[in-house]
């Protein structure tokens, strides 16, 4: 729990049972035409006045004409029991204005909320625009709401927690979280842009459909996670764009983890500078002089789908790493992706790029990489399959590449151009790669056993690894024995095989897998698992440890290499 | 966090009662939960076949497992997201598909037990019985007893009942030991 949070949480549960609070008292909207209709029963407006907890006893399916703004005098709950929507009707916003207090919007759905117009002759607004529907100072909840056809409705300048919320047809960023946020099964469908955080986590939430951007974390307060998610059909813009650097004194870490990003027409993953464009914007050389200062952000992506993403370079991911402190992939596919210039899949630029576990599978670039492109960039490439992909130039590119047990094969390109004196090739399988397997590659970039098909690659041995329909090797490959231990042992293939099958120790295979894959847990075997003994029950006096010797020492013991 | 603070609002009228017993038990597994370390002896009989089962955990990512040890069963450690099984041929390193923390029980107690009851204490540990039905694959019900010490931590485990409508019963008992050390073999 951050810090913060469990200061506020203290404070509160220890101030507020000996603080009066006869201001503070719960109200019932039984007025359900409008904020201030008149009459008899309770209005909005009077309920908000009243504060605590504002619920509804309205119909099912009450659209409510909102005519007023309100600010909040404390911390407010306002439960619309699934029945009400508040209609704006394209009034200008906020709705909602909190003071110091905190605010909870449940089961309610909100819509038709504007910004008002840029005022003429005044020149530029100062500061940021409020948020239409809710611009909250400090923490807001918001649970089970729906936020619909409004400029930038959501603005919450401390923590958010949002789950199971729906944002549509929204202008502007759908919501906008200054503090740590925490979003979980939420969806956000046809906005001009859907999320912006700084710090926090995004999990199990669906962005379809975005015009622009879908998800920006930009200039990092604290670590980011977005895992579990789907970023789908995005326009305009990248589905997910990340700030390079953190905010000053952070140097965070944003991970990515386990998600779906698919049919994205802007790329799916994007670095961005802010500095760059503070530049392009022409901001005050001060003020790109102290972006430029910020401390760089890493990256960690695991376990993620890139399907069939689109952009102009990188359509999957596409990094200038050169102000970070590096990106890290594991497990990630990358298939079908397609680029107008550089890089099928992923281009990079500057700073250290760390693959493993990767499927680079039926990718195209209208120019260098049509897998991978890499300029500037330091990259470890392991543990990856290479596959399928086409390209003009090149399906792995770069100048200082260092390839493991890797195979790349059946490339509608050529399959290594590395023409950088930094990149060398280990462990590695290029096979029947058109036009030819390697081009531009120095002597000595090949270093131990690698197997190429024909005689393109120096250093490499010629030969057919005998690779099956899923690349392969197939028993009695050559291959299957030819690796270098060490380097099977050593990072980053560290012993395991593209799918974390366990390397051999003795010997091992070149490429990306070690054999065929198998179904560990399903393995056929003659022995017979044995069964305990009803004297196998214990009493419930017994202790804990029976007693018998393993051969790590009895449960209960120190084992080696205990506990950092 | 805000909901919380709300709640605490909520409530500040409201008179005070004793916990009841799902309560208690509830939160003695969440207590179980949030516990470093743990080590566990479980005896599961399901059909007539029985299986023992010495567990050592350690939060975060470690886990220690021997199953049917008299009997040269299989041994289990995983170590943050590796895993090492024992195999006739020597150790066998993988990637874990384990995970090292076991299922919470909070949500299946919640859900699955009724009929709550707290009986006279044992052994200076509160006894707490009932009736429990939840199905993982498939459906077992039964009685189940669990015994809390003075720390509300649960001790003791007794479930007697039908699994997938066979006989089954398991008897669990768990100690607290920070001084658990669980490494790579």
């Amino acid at each position: 729990m951050s810090r913060p949070i469990l200061k506020f949480r203290v404070a509160l549960l220890l101030v507020l049972p000996l603080l009066p609070d006869p201001a503070r008292a719960d109200a019932v909207v039984t007025a359900c035409a409008s904020d201030t209709q008149a009459g008899a029963g309770v209005n909005l407006a009077q309920a908000l006045a009243v504060g605590g907890i504002v619920r509804f006893s309205c119909p099912p399916n009450t659209v409510m004409r909102i005519t007023g703004r309100y600010t909040l005098a404390g911390s407010t709950l306002i439960e619309g029991g699934d029945a009400v929507t508040l209609d704006g009707n394209g009034i200008v916003g906020p709705m909602l204005q909190t003071g110091p207090g905190n605010v909870i919007l449940r089961r309610i759905a909100v819509r038709g909320f504007t910004r008002p117009p840029p005022s003429a002759g005044i020149g530029r607004a100062l500061g940021r625009p409020p948020g239409t529907v809710l611009n909250a100072s400090s923490d807001a909840e918001l649970d089970h709401v729906t936020i619909s056809g409004s400029d930038s409705p959501i603005i919450v300048r401390g923590n958010a927690t949002i789950a199971d919320a729906v944002f549509f047809a929204n202008q502007g960023f759908a919501v906008d979280i200054g503090g740590i946020a925490s979003v979980e099964r939420s969806r956000f469908t046809d906005n001009e842009a859907a999320l912006v955080i700084g710090a926090g986590w995004i999990r199990s939430s669906v962005f379809a459909d975005q015009r622009g951007m879908a998800v920006r974390v930009a200039a990092m307060t604290g670590p980011v996670e977005i895992r579990h998610s789907t970023f789908t059909g995005t326009r305009g813009g990248a589905a997910l764009s990340l700030s390079q650097r953190s905010a000053p004194g952070a140097r965070t870490t944003v991970t990515v983890r386990a998600n779906t990003f698919s049919d994205n027409k802007g790329g799916a993953v994007v670095l961005f500078d802010m500095a760059q464009e503070a530049r392009d914007r022409g901001a005050a050389p001060s003020t790109v002089a102290t972006l430029d200062a910020l401390p760089p952000g890493g990256f960690v992506l695991a376990y993620n789908q890139f399907l069939r993403n689109s952009g102009a370079r990188g359509a999957a991911i596409a990094a200038n790493l050169a102000h970070t402190a590096g990106m890290v992939s594991t497990g990630d596919l990358f298939v079908g992706n397609s680029a107008a210039a550089d890089g099928g899949a992923v281009a990079v630029s500057g700073g250290a790029l760390r693959i493993a576990h990767a499927l680079f599978k039926g990718n195209h670039a209208g120019g260098r990489g049509a897998a991978l492109a890499a300029a500037g960039t330091s990259v470890t490439l392991a543990d990856a399959l290479v596959v399928v992909n086409a390209g003009p130039a090149g399906a792995v590119t770069g100048d200082a590449v260092a390839v493991t047990n890797v195979t790349i094969a059946d490339n509608d390109a050529v399959g290594l151009i590395l023409e950088g004196a930094g990149s060398s090739v280990a462990n590695t399988i290029l096979a029947r790669n058109r036009p030819a397997d390697c081009g531009g590659v120095l002597p000595n970039t090949f270093r131990g056993a690698n197997l190429q098909t024909a005689d393109t690659c120096p250093g490499a041995q010629t030969g057919d690894a005998l690779l099956d329909e899923f690349w392969v090797p197939a028993p009695g490959s050559p291959v299957l024995s030819a690796g270098d231990p060490a380097l099977c042992g050593a990072e980053p293939v560290s012993g395991f095989d593209l799918v974390f099958q366990a390397r051999g120790i003795a010997a091992c295979a070149l490429g990306a897998f070690e054999h065929a894959p198998v179904r560990r847990l399903s393995r056929r075997s003659d022995r017979v698992l044995p069964h305990a003994a009803a004297e196998d029950d214990f009493k419930d006096a017994d202790p804990v440890l029976p007693g018998p010797q393993t051969e790590t020492g009895p449960i209960g013991t120190t084992t080696p290499g205990s506990n950092p | 966090m805000i909901r919380q603070a709300l709640t605490v609002l909520l409530m500040a009228a409201a008179p005070a009662r004793a916990a009841e017993p799902l309560d208690t038990i509830v939160a003695a597994f969440e207590a179980e939960a949030r516990a470093p370390a743990e080590r566990a002896r479980l005896f599961i009989e399901r059909a007539g076949i029985a299986d023992l089962y010495l567990i050592e955990r350690v939060t975060p990512g470690r886990l220690h497992l021997i199953v049917n040890p008299r009997q040269g069963g299989a041994e289990l450690i995983v170590v943050d997201g590796q895993q090492w099984l024992r195999t006739p041929g020597g150790w066998e390193r993988s990637l874990t598909t384990v995970p090292a923390q076991a299922p919470s029980l909070v949500a299946l107690l919640r859900n699955g037990l009724s009929e709550a009851e707290e009986r006279p204490a044992v052994a200076g540990m509160r006894v707490f019985v009932g009736h429990v039905t939840w199905t993982n694959g498939s459906s077992s019900d039964g009685r189940l007893e669990i015994r809390l010490d003075g720390a509300g931590l649960p001790r003791v485990l007794r479930f007697e009942g039908t699994c997938a409508g066979a006989p089954c019963r398991f008897h669990q008992r768990t100690d607290y030991d920070g001084s658990i050390r669980i490494g790579p073999p």
